[in-house]
């Protein structure tokens, strides 16, 4: 049973992530305490993503964080590298909804794009 | 779950809970919605890539679970060994969470009675109640014997008495029907 009192940090469900994990086939027994180790890990890289993307939308004199700040924090940062496949496929989908008033193909598509990214 | 609401492929850290960290780090800072999508993906991103790494770091050790050491390492080797610290804290408070959930069961063992006496001691207490029971449907199978009896006297008096008068059964019926 979840004690939710003696963990009371914001914490991601374990059972997720446990889930998540076992996406990979390649993957095959974890240990119960590692899918909490890893909703830390998750913690920690959000916040960090987070403060860095602001300073940047910061320095550009922005007052909304926008994906393109995002993008430029993943690019700055090497261990972020391995967001970049998916800060393209983002800007893909953005440009296209920017490019609606443009293009004619994007009448003829239905409103309601769907954004989920597939893994493998 | 009675749910299934999406296929098992579209697993992603609920967009809730990254709108909650958002505000929590950035209080009241606006944040673009595909903005908030991207951080939800990258969470999946991120899982992949440390259960992989860890994975193959598993796969080495010969071992056939994914240990805590094992995240570690990965997280090392990732690049993101400056989170070390903190996970190390996280993991060293679930094993002393483990280790007093030990101890409180440990302790009731520790009464000073041993198991097999609390065994004993235990059918003793049921064996009592099963006696109390068989006791008391006794005494109520006896008194329903005894009201069966009265009934059954009554009633015959009642037939002999049915030629006095038919106001009398009335009387009776009263009586049962309270």
């Amino acid at each position: 049973m979840p004690a939710r009192k003696r963990k009371p940090n914001v914490r991601f469900s374990p059972g997720r992530i446990k889930k998540m994990m076992q996406k990979d086939a390649e993957v095959g027994r974890i240990a119960a305490v590692v899918p909490v180790l890893i909703s830390r890990a998750l913690e920690l890289l959000v916040r960090g993503l987070l403060v860095e993307t602001c300073l940047i939308a910061q320095a550009q004199l922005s007052s909304i964080v926008l994906l393109a700040h995002m993008k430029q924090c993943i690019e700055s940062e090497k261990r972020f590298h391995f967001l970049n496949e998916l800060t393209e496929t983002a800007t893909t989908i953005t440009a296209h909804r920017d490019a609606r008033t443009l293009s004619m193909w994007s009448l003829y598509r239905s409103t309601g794009m769907d954004l989920s990214y597939r893994y493998r | 779950m009675a749910s299934s609401s999406g296929n098992d492929d579209d697993l992603t850290i609920p967009r809730a809970a990254i709108n909650k960290m958002i505000k929590e780090t950035l209080p009241n800072v606006r944040v673009a919605n595909d903005a908030r999508e991207l951080v939800v993906n990258c969470c999946t991103e991120f899982i992949h890539l440390v259960s992989s790494e860890a994975n193959e770091i598993c796969n080495k050790s010969e071992k056939k679970t994914i240990s805590p050491e094992h995240v570690i390492n990965a997280l090392e080797s990732l690049g993101f060994g400056s989170y070390i610290t903190e996970v190390k804290d996280v993991l060293q408070e679930c094993k002393s969470v483990a280790l007093k959930r030990r101890k409180a069961s440990s302790r009731l063992e520790n009464l000073g009675i041993p198991e097999e006496e609390l065994l004993r001691q235990q059918q003793e207490l049921f064996a009592k109640a099963r006696q109390q029971q068989a006791e008391l449907a006794q005494q109520e199978w006896l008194q329903m014997q005894q009201a069966a009896e009265q009934a059954h006297m009554a009633a015959t008096s009642a037939s002999a008495g049915q030629q006095a008068g038919s106001s009398q059964d009335e009387d009776d019926d009263d009586d049962i029907c309270l």
